[in-house]
């Protein structure tokens, strides 16, 4: 300690001295990430810290870049670092190459992600899922052209519907390029639009196997597809952002067989039930409208046409004979009547009064003369006999005394 | 609705048709049938257009030819399709 030294020299020593350690060089910590900076360059910086201390970490580009989740403020994090001292700013800190998620792993992490992000995006929106067909005239899989997958597909398809027609695009599932594959196998349906439906699947395994059908540019293609996709990856627990963008989710690929095709003697019976609906339906009608015209034909105004008009002939008749009698009857009660009225006239006739003696004594104007008073002695009357007439001079007047 | 019903659709319309539409038209037409509200008449065309639904049907089930291949790409780009069998499994 005798000649002081820089402090470039001082942070060097100190950098050096720990990069010399083994176990600073390749140390696992854990804790959680806070103060994230995302710099344009794709290198990170962060803080990583537990309830009592935190240290100061850098990610550079190369190793962000192969992060298959996306780490934010709070994510609690496995790191893989070597601890230095960065010498300008005399700085301890880690250098992180590599990361994991805590606890959960970090493909979940990675697939919680994506799920929230295409979700958010409405990639998994119901109203965006096409009606799987009910016949569809032929079937387009994509799967691995080897294995479990396929064979079973195969299988319920012939047992469902003897000529099924079934397209395969073979694809590698997993590992290296499996994502790209299985995208360009359904693009490349849609393309050739030779398919009325598509199964998209593998069988069961980790979620790193399953890890493919979680990527993006597969979730793309399928949201993308007009031809609809019946996702069937894994097994009934296994779920896969394949699954939530897809139309149809079939918890196996069996069942996404099942649910592509009908079974087609279960199709030839219901048309058939339907037939015979039809003709029941309509015999039953014709049957109807039958006893319909029976019905109609044996009411009477049908079945005896003539009674109406003979019972008003009759009606008729009657009232003519009514009428006649009631004619006849008026004719002899007029004649009766006439001839008394004829006998009365016959006695009132003052000729025939005259014929039986009497006379009728007028004076010179004409008028009947009906007492005493109208005359004087000296008036000449006319006195009516029944053959001719007297004319007189009144001598004398006598006032009535018959007694 | 009802002038389509009451007219037996054209060969080029029941071509197009696909297997759900033409079956639930059938399925229409058995219940307006059996609901007795058409006249005798409608009920006779009815009756004529519902079986030519149900074979058009039948016939959409026979139709498809019994298939299973896959479809590669060549050295050229282009796609060829290629028998798959069991023996591919």
């Amino acid at each position: 300690m005798s000649q002081p030294i820089s402090v470039t020299e001082l942070n060097r020593y100190v950098a050096a001295y720990l990069e010399k350690n083994e176990h600073l060089n390749a140390v696992q910590v854990k804790g959680e990430i806070s103060g994230l900076k995302a710099y344009a360059s794709g290198h990170l910086y962060f803080t990583l810290k537990d309830k009592n201390a935190q240290v100061s970490c850098v990610m550079f580009k190369g190793q962000a870049m192969r992060l298959r989740f996306k780490p934010v403020d709070g994510t609690a994090v496995v790191v893989t670092a070597k601890a230095s001292l960065y010498d300008r700013d005399g700085k301890f800190q880690l250098y992180v190459s590599a990361m994991t998620a805590d606890g959960i792993g970090d493909l979940y992490l990675a697939f919680e992600q994506m799920k929230k992000r295409l979700d958010d995006e409405g990639l998994f929106d119901p109203a965006h899922k096409k009606a799987i067909p009910r016949l569809p005239r032929a079937i387009g899989v994509v799967t691995s052209p080897s294995g479990a997958v396929i064979r079973d597909i195969i299988q319920v398809l012939g047992r469902r519907f003897p000529n099924f027609r079934l397209q395969l695009i073979p694809v590698q599932v997993q590992g290296e390029g499996a994502a790209a594959s299985i995208a360009a196998a359904i693009d490349r349906f849609n393309d050739l639009g030779s398919v009325d439906v598509l199964i998209v699947g593998r069988g069961g395994g980790s979620l790193e196997d399953l890890w493919a059908f979680n990527e993006e540019v597969v979730a793309r293609s399928v949201y993308r597809s007009s031809i609809p996709v019946i996702s069937a990856v894994g097994h009934e627990t296994d779920f896969t952002i394949c699954d939530f963008v897809s139309d149809l989710r079939a918890p196996t690929p069996s069942a996404a067989a099942e649910l592509a095709m009908p079974v087609r003697s279960d199709e030839e019976d219901k048309i058939e039930r339907l037939e015979n609906r039809l003709h029941h339906s309509l015999s039953r009608r014709s049957q109807l409208e039958n006893q319909r015209l029976d019905a109609l034909l044996s009411r009477p105004v049908l079945a005896q046409p003539l009674k109406r008009i003979e019972t008003e002939q009759r009606d008729l008749a009657a009232l003519v004979n009514a009428l006649r009698s009631a004619e006849q009857a008026q004719l002899s009660r007029s004649e009766r009547n006439f001839a008394v009225l004829s006998g009365k006239l016959d006695a009132l006739s003052p000729l025939k009064v005259l014929a039986r003696g009497y006379a009728v004594a007028r004076d010179a104007q004409g008028k009947s003369l009906v007492s005493t008073a109208l005359v004087h002695p000296g008036d000449l009357v006319d006195v009516w006999l029944s053959d001719g007439r007297l004319e007189c001079t009144v001598n004398q007047i006598r006032e009535r005394s018959f007694s | 609705m009802m002038e389509n019903m009451n007219t037996t659709p054209s060969a080029d319309e029941t071509q197009d048709l696909s297997y759900e539409q033409a079956f639930s038209q059938l399925e229409m037409i058995v219940s307006r049938l059996e609901s007795g509200d058409a006249t005798l008449d409608e009920s006779v065309s009815l009756f004529q257009e519902g079986m030519g639904l149900a074979k058009i049907c039948a016939g959409k089930l026979a139709a498809i030819e019994h298939q299973i291949s896959q479809l590669l790409v060549n050295e050229d780009q282009i796609v060829i399709e290629k028998p798959f069998g069991e023996q591919d499994v």
